[in-house]
C-alpha cells in the first residue's frame, strides 16, 4: 500500500548572521544542507497498523510529509496505493487522512461543523455515510459538545479529536497519524484507540502511526520502524524487538518481613533493584532459566507476601535503541 | 470520487464568506480604508492633470479614460485574486500543508482563504470613475469596442493577478518576498495610471515587453481613444489586449504550482 525506495530529503538553511544588517548579509550567507531523511526504504501492506518511532528531529514528520505529497522527495521513489503523492496530488488526496497533533487542518475561524460538511462535500461523502459516521464520532469521540465551537476557541484535545474526524470522514484507505496523541487525556486517548483499531478492523484501513508514547504503540501495532538520524535503525515486529534488545524478564518479589529486603537474592538471576526498597527485582534471561525455576529458589529461601513478573518495558527498549547501545 | 471542481469551489467561497462574517467590524474598517486608498489616488491624478492639463498630448479626459480603466481592472484583481498576496503568511506559517492535502488546486484554495468583501468598495468607486470617464471621453462606441472595452477591464486585472501570482510563488523558495510585493503595487499603482508614451521610448518598451503594464490600461485607453500612434508598437498588438491576461495568468498559475514543489513545509 505505502513503497518508498531510497528517499532522501535535504533542507537548505541560511545560517543568518548577527550583527548589523544581518538580514541583508543572510542572502550573501552559505546555504548549508540538512539531511533529514537519508535513504529510507519501507514497504507497508494494506491493513497494517505501523508504529513509526524515533527521538526528537529524527525526521519522521519529514517522511511523512513525503508520504502524503506535502513534500517533494531530494531523491528516491514513493508509491501510496498506486499514486506517486507529489506529482498526483489530488488523485492521492483522495486515498489519504492525515491527522498532525501540532497543526490542525480545520478551518481556523469557524465551527469545527463546518470544516467537516466542508469535507463532506469535498469528498461527496454521501448524507447517509455523514449521519452514520459523525454519530460514531459523537459515540467514540464526544464531538457533538464542541461541534459549534469555532476551532481557533478548542481545546488541544478537542482540536485533535476534530481533526481525527476530518482525516476519517472520508474513510480513506491509508492514515497517517502524526503523534496523534499529544494533549489527549485518558479517556480521550482509549476513544481514539478505539477508533483506529475499529477502523483498521472494518476498513482494512492502513496506518502509519508516529508517537512518543510507547502505550499507542503496545496497543495498536504489530509492526514497528524505527528511524534515527534519518536512517532506518530497526525494522520488524515488536515481539522480535523486545526479544533481541530486551532479552530478560524481571521478577519483582516483595518479602514478607521488610527485614529481608535488602538479603533477598537468588544465583539463578541478578539483583537489579537499589538497596533499601521495599520490593526486590531479579532479573533473568529466559533463554537460560525458567521462571517457575527463580520464583522456586526465592520462596524456598524466604517468605514472600507477593510475586511477580514483568516483561521488558518497551520504554526501556527503545531507549536503548535510540542510545545506540544495544 | 472528488468532487468537481465547481462543487469545489462552491464549498470554499461559502467556507469563506462564513469566514469574512465572523469579523463583522473588521469588515467595515477594510471598506473604508479601501475606499480612502483609492480617493488618495483620485486626489494625485487630479492635481496632476490641474497643473499640467494635458499629458503627453492626451487631454484631461483622455487621462481619466485610462485611470478608470486602469481602476477598474484593479477592482476586478483586487476582488479576485487579492489573496494571492497572503502566500507568503501561508508558506510560511504551514497553512499551505493543508491545500496540498485537499482533492482541490491548491492556489483556488489559496484564493478563497478569505472572501475580499472589502474590496466591493474598490469595485464601486471604479465603475463610478469609469462611467464618468466613458461619458466625458469622445468615444464613437460600437458593439464591438464596447466588447473590447469590457475583456480589457477583465484582461487588465489578469495582468496585475499573474504579475503578482508570479511574486508569490517566490515565497515557496525565498524567505522573505515584501520588498517584492511593495513593488509590484507601486510599479502597476504608479506607471498604469499615465499614458506610458510621457516616460519615452526605453520605459514604454520596457512596460511593454518586459513587464506588460501597457495592457493594463494604456492599451486598449489608445483604441478606444482612437490613439494607437501614441503606443510605439502596432495597433494590431493592442487589439489583442484582452487576450494578454489570460494567457499571462495561466502561465502565472503554472508557475505557481511547479513552485509549490519546492516548498519545505515548516518543522512540526
Ligand atoms: N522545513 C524545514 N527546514 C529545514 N530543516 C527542517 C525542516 N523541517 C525539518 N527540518 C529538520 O529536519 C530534521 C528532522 O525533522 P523532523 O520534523 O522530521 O523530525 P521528527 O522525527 O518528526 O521529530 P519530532 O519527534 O521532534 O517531531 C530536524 O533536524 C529538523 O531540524
Ligand atoms: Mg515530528
Amino acid at each position: 500500500m505505502i513503497v518508498a525506495e531510497h528517499l532522501v530529503k535535504q533542507f537548505h538553511r541560511r545560517a543568518v548572521p548577527d550583527g548589523p544588517a544581518s538580514r541583508f548579509r543572510s542572502l550573501f550567507a552559505a546555504r548549508e544542507a540538512v539531511r533529514a531523511v537519508d535513504d529510507i526504504s519501507l514497504a507497508i501492506d494494506k491493513g497494517e497498523i505501523v508504529g513509526f518511532l524515533g527521538p526528537n528531529g529524527a525526521g519522521k514528520s519529514t517522511t511523512i510529509k513525503m508520504l502524503t505529497g506535502i513534500l517533494v522527495p531530494t531523491a528516491g521513489r514513493v508509491e501510496v496505493a498506486g499514486v506517486v503523492p507529489w506529482r498526483h496530488r489530488r488523485r492521492n488526496a483522495l486515498n489519504i487522512g492525515v491527522v498532525f497533533g501540532q497543526r490542525s487542518q480545520l478551518w481556523f475561524d469557524l465551527p469545527l461543523r463546518r470544516s467537516l460538511e466542508a469535507i463532506r462535500d469535498l469528498y461527496s461523502v454521501s448524507a447517509a455515510d455523514y449521519r452514520n459516521r459523525m454519530s460514531q464520532f459523537d459515540d467514540l469521540l464526544d464531538l457533538g459538545s464542541f461541534l459549534d465551537t469555532p476551532v481557533r476557541s478548542l481545546s488541544l484535545g478537542q482540536r485533535i479529536r476534530g481533526d481525527l474526524a476530518a482525516a476519517t470522514l472520508y474513510r480513506p484507505p491509508v492514515l497517517y497519524l502524526d503523534e496523534p496523541t499529544v494533549g489527549l487525556d485518558v479517556v480521550a486517548k482509549v476513544a481514539l484507540r478505539d477508533l483506529i483499531t475499529s477502523l483498521n478492523v472494518d476498513g482494512r484501513t492502513t496506518v502509519m502511526l508516529t508517537t512518543h508514547d510507547m502505550d499507542d504503540v503496545e496497543q495498536l501495532c504489530q509492526r514497528i520502524m524505527v528511524i534515527d538520524g534519518g536512517k532506518m535503525l530497526y525494522e520488524g515486529d515488536l515481539k522480535d524487538l523486545k526479544r533481541r534488545f530486551a532479552p530478560y524478564r524481571d521478577l519483582i518479589v516483595t518479602p514478607r518481613s521488610p527485614s529481608d529486603a535488602d538479603r533477598i537474592d537468588s544465583g539463578l538471576a541478578t539483583r537489579v533493584s537499589s538497596p533499601g526498597a521495599a520490593k526486590v527485582t531479579l532479573r533473568f534471561d529466559p533463554q537460560e532459566v525458567s521462571a517457575p525455576e527463580v520464583i522456586h529458589s526465592v520462596s524456598s529461601q524466604f517468605e514472600v507476601s507477593d510475586i511477580s513478573i514483568l516483561d521488558p518495558q518497551l520504554e526501556d527498549v527503545v531507549r536503548r535503541l535510540y542510545g545506540g547501545n544495544p | 470520487m472528488a468532487a468537481s471542481t465547481l462543487t469545489a469551489l462552491r464549498v470554499l467561497i461559502r467556507l469563506s464568506l462564513a469566514t469574512e462574517l465572523q469579523y463583522r467590524v473588521n469588515l467595515l474598517q477594510s471598506l473604508i480604508g479601501g475606499a480612502a486608498a483609492q480617493a488618495t489616488q483620485l486626489l494625485f491624478i487630479g492635481v496632476i492633470l490641474t497643473s499640467f492639463g494635458a499629458i503627453g498630448g492626451w487631454s484631461a479626459s483622455e487621462v481619466m479614460l485610462l485611470v478608470g480603466l486602469r481602476m477598474a481592472a484593479h477592482a476586478i484583481y483586487a476582488f479576485f485574486f487579492r489573496r494571492v498576496i497572503d502566500n507568503d503568511r501561508v508558506v510560511h506559517t504551514g497553512e499551505f500543508d493543508r491545500y496540498l492535502l485537499r482533492p482541490v488546486p491548491a492556489f483556488l484554495q489559496l484564493l478563497t482563504r478569505q472572501f475580499n468583501l472589502q474590496q466591493l468598495g474598490d469595485i464601486f468607486i471604479a465603475a463610478a470613475v469609469l462611467g464618468v470617464a466613458v461619458r466625458n471621453a469622445s468615444i464613437d462606441w460600437t458593439f464591438g469596442l464596447a466588447l473590447f472595452c469590457g475583456a480589457s477591464v477583465i484582461g487588465g486585472g489578469l495582468i496585475e493577478a499573474s504579475l503578482q501570482t508570479i511574486r508569490a510563488a517566490a515565497a515557496f523558495r525565498l524567505a522573505n518576498t515584501d520588498a517584492l510585493i511593495g513593488t509590484i503595487d507601486s510599479l502597476v499603482g504608479t506607471y498604469s495610471n499615465f499614458p506610458l508614451q510621457i516616460f519615452g521610448g526605453f520605459a514604454s518598451a520596457f512596460f511593454t515587453f518586459a513587464v506588460p503594464l501597457a495592457f493594463i490600461a494604456w492599451a486598449p485607453a489608445a483604441i478606444l481613444l482612437n490613439r494607437s500612434a501614441d503606443l510605439g508598437f502596432p495597433a494590431e498588438i493592442a487589439w489583442s489586449t484582452p487576450a494578454f491576461g489570460p494567457i499571462l495568468m495561466m502561465l502565472a498559475v503554472t508557475v505557481y504550482h511547479l513552485e509549490s514543489r519546492h516548498y519545505s513545509s515548516p518543522g512540526s
